[in-house]
């Protein structure tokens, strides 16, 4: 693949680019999925796109100009360094813009591709499938039992005209399944989800037998009154929730755009000094990992919180050279969080790689039974519903809390019906106090790392 | 070219054994543009290709796509699609069947004076650029203007083993504007969208600029807003929330296939009463100018006005070809496809609660103490338990029959059925909006509402 993207960097400075560089993404993905008790249907798809930028110096600056293609020819890459530079030709210059990621000895990330995920078949994820039913599906009050299995391969190549030559593979696993329970007219849902750059049955079970016993628990729910109280958010609703709050606000490019809360806030207090927020793409087996982001820049670990003090941002080249830094290797081909569009389509912008919340001053998480021990009055969410209309410059959110606990006295207590979370990200931080010791990551590619955390003191509405 | 693609896929994969087949094939050039603060932050054109076939083999289905359309590789595909159908038809219990309709053979063509292909990138970034400058304008509290456009060009063919073969032109297009305003530490944000099925002369059609200064006009006023109360409150809510109501409460519910995985509180309730006798709900697909408008499904069968709830009495369902064969029903042309590497499911088109008959000042004028909402920054919903919540994206109290406070990040949650019972009094007022609905792929969908009022609704906001 290296050679076609060497051609279309050639070809566009050729045809009067400054600077070029093209970008491959190939996919092989298998996926099962499981409805009403039962195997859906399997899929295979094969999805395979470059993705060329080219700089053009123009009076006063470089103009940028993008185009992509998904017929891996000569010709089409021709046609689409022709596009691209039509783009360059029509936009103003941008003084900001200095040059493209220059070449950064690469480093090697462990773990993350697992060669036995491109030879599996899918009958053997067929039956894991049928198996996981039969395991949710063990207690006679549980209705409908539903969810997915899915394994990828992912190639990914990058070629620029700053020397950045490489590629690498990687693979994904996830595990997703959810159960509806009823009794005496009552209806509960549960859900859990697994993800990982390896394939492993165990933790598929894990998901499921998860996601029918929440939704027993879930049964019979009662309302809350709307009151102050201790939240206890799981790592899958803080993915969901920081997804379109904390990970956008600290994008620089939303910085620099003046679209954060965190604006001018570097060096200062955000968040209680329990609280330390890392950015990590090179954890071994992290699916968020990999050893160069989407402009060809090594990945790194940048600390973004340290004990409640803001210190960094997340950088890709353009934003850190407006910055005077270095850029921290989050160049991202993303239009944003959960939303699904090739990456070879999209020019890079900034997103996170494993995004971790650890414990801050004091160091070591605890015990989960002594965090919701430490709860007199309070709540545990496992997940959150309508984060993504939560407002990313002002911080402000609302969200509904779903398959949630009421706590009482140390101890959770019984399902809670619906209640509602509103607040600034801003406070929620400042009143982060505990972590407990269930670490999990949530995401592939885009990956949260946490465990549940204790927010003091929040209004929930019933 | 592309029909003989998809037509040769269906033979191959008859050739294999399998029940039934379906194919969907298209090559699209499509253009996006995003633009912050006259910046743009992509531009983008590309043309998107492949074919997915999706087929059935001893009640189990298998699907398989590639983003080539190359012979061999569309071979391959057939055969990756027959594997993972025999591979699915080892775990099925309950056998799926298809029930299928006339077979169909057409060409639909798409009205346009501009076909967006043979617009240049420069002009369309031209059209964005003007339109961020009329929202800057608009005041100097306005700090930001985030533009969106996207348009695709191109050519679908879909062919069924039961006979469909249809050729559809393809052309799409439209633009969203996010407006955010500031005053001292006040950061406010709203949206607008422009779009339809055509071409480039959309933007000589509708005055854009006019809904520019809408967006910028609704985010300076909300500057103004003041947190709002959490409670029960009589809440009046404008078309475009109760048009999302309609979609993600009662729509989503009365999709098949959650029928059938009873994963909808109205399953097994059809001909009961689900709501107040004032309530219809519908999901059309045939509406003009309506952006889920579309005349054949992803199945190739022709789609229709579907009647979900008349006058409060649930009537029917969305359907696809297996759904209508498992509740013994008619295919209605509900089976769709973001593109071809996804396999067709049970969508919305364009949902909307039929008008009735109270003028606005009647809506408010029972209203004591309560909250007017409109529009709506997205929502979502769990149609197992019937449970939903959107944010608004404008509030305002009403006090004594009248509109006054304006009010800051309100949500709106409830129970389905609780919620569609206390409706007691819908508006004479019908506005059609453009949306996307995301369920593990993002289709273009309509809805659209007159004004509805709902006693005893749940309110969240921050004070």
């Amino acid at each position: 693949m290296l050679s076609l993207l060497e051609y279309a960097v050639k070809k566009a400075e050729k045809q009067g680019a400054s600077q070029a560089e093209a970008y491959f993404n190939g996919a092989d993905r298998l996926r099962t999925s499981i409805e009403k008790k039962q195997v859906k249907i399997s899929e295979k798809k094969t999805d395979a796109g470059i993705g060329i930028r080219v700089a053009v110096k123009k009076t006063g600056g470089y103009s940028i100009g993008f185009a992509y293609l998904t017929n891996l020819t000569k010709k089409a890459a021709d046609d689409g360094v022709k596009q691209a530079l039509k783009v360059a030709s029509f936009k103003k210059p941008d003084p900001d813009f200095k040059s493209f990621q220059e070449h950064r000895p690469a480093k090697t990330v462990k773990k993350i591709y697992d060669k036995r995920v491109a030879k599996i078949e899918p009958e053997k994820i067929v039956d894991l499938a049928a198996d996981l039913v039969k395991a949710a599906a063990t207690d006679k009050r549980i209705t409908t039992i539903g969810g997915m299995l899915g394994l990828g391969t992912v190639k990914t190549a990058i070629v620029n005209s700053l020397g950045v030559s490489g590629e690498f593979e990687r693979t994904g696993y996830g595990a997703f399944g959810y159960a509806v329970a009823q009794e005496k007219g009552s209806v509960g849902v549960g859900g859990d989800s697994f993800t990982d750059c390896f394939f492993n049955e165990e933790d598929a079970f894990t998901v499921f037998k998860n996601a029918r016993d929440l939704s027993i628990r879930q049964l019979n729910p009662k309302t809350v009154k709307t009151q102050k109280m201790d939240l206890l958010l799981q790592p899958e609703a803080l993915a969901f929730l920081l997804a379109f709050t904390l990970i956008p606000e600290v994008r620089a490019d939303n910085i620099q755009k003046r679209q954060s809360p965190f604006v001018g806030k570097i060096g200062q207090m955000v968040a209680s000094e329990n609280l330390t927020v890392i950015d990590d793409g090179s954890i071994p087996q992290a699916t968020g990992s990999k050893p160069f982001d989407d402009e060809g820049c090594p990945t790194q670990t940048t600390a973004i919180i340290n004990k409640g003090r803001l210190q960094s941002f997340l950088y890709n080249s353009y934003t850190a050279k407006k910055d005077n830094v270095t850029s921290t290797g989050n160049a991202a081909r993303t239009l944003g969080a959960f939303t699904e569009k090739p990456k070879y389509a999209v020019e890079p912008i900034i997103g996170p790689t494993n995004f971790q919340l650890c414990a801050g001053k004091k160091a070591a998480e605890d015990k989960f039974d002594d965090v919701v021990s430490e709860v007199k009055n309070g709540i545990i969410a496992k997940e959150v519903i309508g984060a993504h209309t939560a407002n990313a410059a002002s911080g402000e959110f609302s969200v509904v809390l779903d398959t949630a606990f009421k706590v009482e006295k140390g101890e959770i207590a019984y399902p809670v019906k619906q209640a509602m979370l509103g607040g600034n990200i801003l406070d929620a931080l400042k009143n982060v106090t505990l972590f407990a010791d269930d670490l999990k990551q949530v995401g592939l590619e885009q990956t949260l790392i946490s465990p549940t955390i204790l927010i003091k003191d929040v209004i929930v509405s019933g | 070219m592309l029909l003989d693609l998809a037509e040769k896929a269906i033979r191959l994969a008859m050739n294999l054994g399998v029940e039934y087949a379906d194919v969907r094939a298209e090559q699209v050039h499509s253009t996006s543009i995003r633009l912050t603060n006259d910046r743009f932050e992509q531009a983008v054109s590309g043309t998107d290709q492949g074919l997915g076939v999706r087929a059935l083999y001893k009640g189990a289905w298998g699907f398989s796509s590639t983003s080539s359309l190359d012979i061999k590789d569309i071979q391959a595909v057939v055969k990756a699609t027959f594997k993972m159908a025999k591979a699915t038809s080892k775990g099925v219990k309950e056998k799926a069947k298809i029930r299928s309709v006339k077979p169909v053979k057409d060409h639909v063509k798409v009205k346009t004076h501009q076909p967006l292909n043979e617009i240049g990138i420069d002009k369309k970034m031209k059209q964005v650029l003007g339109f961020s400058k009329t929202t800057r304008d608009y005041s100097p509290k306005i700090v930001s203007a985030n533009l969106m456009y996207e348009d695709s060009a191109g050519q679908k063919a879909i062919a069924s083993s039961d006979g469909a073969t249809i050729l559809t032109n393809i052309g799409r297009v439209y633009v969203a504007i996010n407006a955010v305003a500031k005053e001292a530490q006040k950061l406010t944000s709203t949206r607008e969208r422009l779009g339809k099925i055509g071409g480039f002369e959309l933007f000589n059609e509708v005055n854009g600029d006019e809904i520019m200064k809408k967006a910028a006009k609704r985010a300076v006023d909300l500057l103004k807003a003041k947190p709002a109360p959490s409670g029960r409150f009589t809440v009046v809510a404008d078309p475009r929330l109760a048009g999302v109501f309609a979609h993600e409460a009662v729509g989503h519910a009365c999709e098949a296939d959650s029928i059938i995985a009873r994963e909808s509180i109205l399953a097994g309730k059809i001909g009961k009463v689900v709501g107040s006798k004032l309530v219809s709900i519908l999901d059309d697909s045939t509406v003009v100018g309506g952006w889920g408008s579309l005349k054949y499904d992803d199945e190739g069968v022709a789609t229709k006005k579907r009647v979900l709830i008349e006058r409060g009495v649930l009537k029917g369902y969305i359907t696809n070809k297996e759904a209508a064969a498992k509740l013994k029903m008619n295919p209605n042309g509900g089976a769709r496809a973001e593109n071809f590497s996804y396999p067709p499911i049970v969508r919305m088109s364009n949902t909307y609660i039929a008008r009735g008959d109270h003028s606005f000042k009647e809506l408010l004028e029972d209203v004591d103490h309560g909250v007017y909402l409109k529009a709506s920054r997205g929502g979502q919903v769990d149609t197992a338990k019937g449970t939903f919540q959107f944010n608004a994206e404008e509030a305002y109290s009403i006090d004594k029959g009248e509109i006054t406070t304006p009010l800051l990040d309100v949500s709106l949650s409830g129970i389905t059925l609780e919620t569609l019972h206390n409706i007691d009094a819908v508006g004479n007022d019908f506005e059609l909006h453009m949306g996307f609905c995301g369920k593990g792929q993002t289709v273009p969908v309509g809805d659209a509402s007159p004004h509805i009022r709902i006693r005893n609704a749940l309110v969240g906001g921050r004070a």
